[in-house]
């Protein structure tokens, strides 16, 4: 029984890491999300200090977590995220509503995207 | 990270069986599980290894999840028989007692163009000659011959013969003494030097290569002059 031990706890192992990826993803993606949505109702009620205070504090978040990202995830799909965080806080400087919302949108929908690209489902597998 | 553990299970569990139902001729020298993994770790390897963009995890993982799930097939296959033959196979019996085994043959895909092939490749043109051909798991072809068309061992022919097989060992390797074979055959330096003396060396860098056999015979070959 011993000799099944290595080869056991190496894919226990794999499977611990990979299930606590999923979930630490999850819940970073989902409060960077939140965060986004209170920058964005912020925005629209015309509060752009505190919505620009707000992206950039969300961006130090996700700043803080990028060398976690890049070691899990895609880069192409960090760099864009990055990319993203930047434009909005752009967009917030010159409180160019639309923009800056459409923006906020495409940014929630590609976290929700990283966060979805780790999580164990049917369809990811297939 | 989960879904590239995932796949990996399913693409490695999926490799195996199609290898398996497609039979030993396709296998070559390895056996089925050796193959899956010799594929698909070369493959895997080279995707992070040239696409900066993609995390080294991502080749990591299903690496580490392959070698692991080999690893637990080769001692399951060891603990279990019916296991190892499973996902082995077992060697089969393609010509017995002189006869061919039409039905194991068909079973195997194997036809008697292969056959005859391989036979000829062993110098037999006669399918009578063999009395056992067996397909091995590794996809080769063993040959057992009838005792009449071998050639007689001198154990048959009752003979005497002295076992002068001696595995000789290295004393001195391009110029170097390797004093563990000189302490193993419990020769002293001050013995290397006489037999360098006695070959016409003045040291070892001289020599190229120096064998001492069991019946202690010397073997010597002069290092010759780089040009």
């Amino acid at each position: 029984m011993k000799s099944f031990a290595p080869p056991l706890l190496l894919l226990a192992a794999i499977l611990i890491f990979s299930i606590w990826n999923c979930n630490t993803m999850k819940s970073d993606t989902d409060r960077w999300s939140d965060q986004m949505e209170q920058v964005d109702a912020l925005a629209v009620s015309g509060d752009w200090k505190l919505a620009l205070s707000g992206l950039a504090d969300s961006y130090d978040d996700w700043s803080g977590n990028q060398t976690y990202l890049h070691i899990v995830a895609e880069h192409d799909a960090v760099d864009s995220t990055e990319g993203m965080y930047l434009r909005a806080q752009a967009f917030a400087r010159t409180e160019e509503l639309t923009e800056f919302r459409a923006e906020i949108a495409d940014l929630r929908n590609h976290l929700r995207l990283l966060s979805e690209m780790e999580r164990f489902s049917i369809k990811n597998v297939l | 990270m989960m879904t590239a553990f995932s796949r990996t299970l399913i693409l490695y569990l999926l490799i195996m069986i199609g290898l398996r139902l497609m039979g030993k001729r396709q296998i070559g020298e390895l056996e089925p599980s050796e193959l899956v993994l010799t594929m698909m770790l070369s493959d895997l390897a080279t995707v992070p290894m040239q696409d900066f963009g993609k995390p080294l995890l991502s080749g990591v993982i299903p690496i580490l999840t392959l070698l692991a799930l080999s690893m637990l097939l080769s001692q399951l296959s060891l603990k279990s028989l019916r296991f190892r033959s499973l996902v082995c196979g077992k060697p089969t019996i393609l010509i017995e007692n002189g006869k061919l085994r039409q039905g194991a043959m068909r079973k195997n895909r194997f036809t008697i163009d292969e056959l005859l092939e391989e036979l000829r490749g062993q110098g037999i043109c006669d399918i009578q000659s063999v009395k056992y051909a067996v397909l091995e798991n590794s996809g080769q072809l063993s040959i057992l011959p009838w005792p009449q068309e071998q050639p007689p061992t001198v154990k048959q022919m009752r003979m005497d013969v002295k076992d002068d097989v001696e595995l000789p060992r290295i004393l001195i390797n391009d110029g170097r003494v390797i004093e563990r074979n000189l302490v193993d055959c419990k020769k002293s330096e001050e013995w290397l030097k006489t037999q360098l003396k006695k070959h016409g060396f003045g040291s070892p860098g001289d020599v190229f290569l120096m064998t001492l056999t069991g019946t202690d015979t010397v073997n010597c070959l002069p290092k010759e002059a780089s040009k």
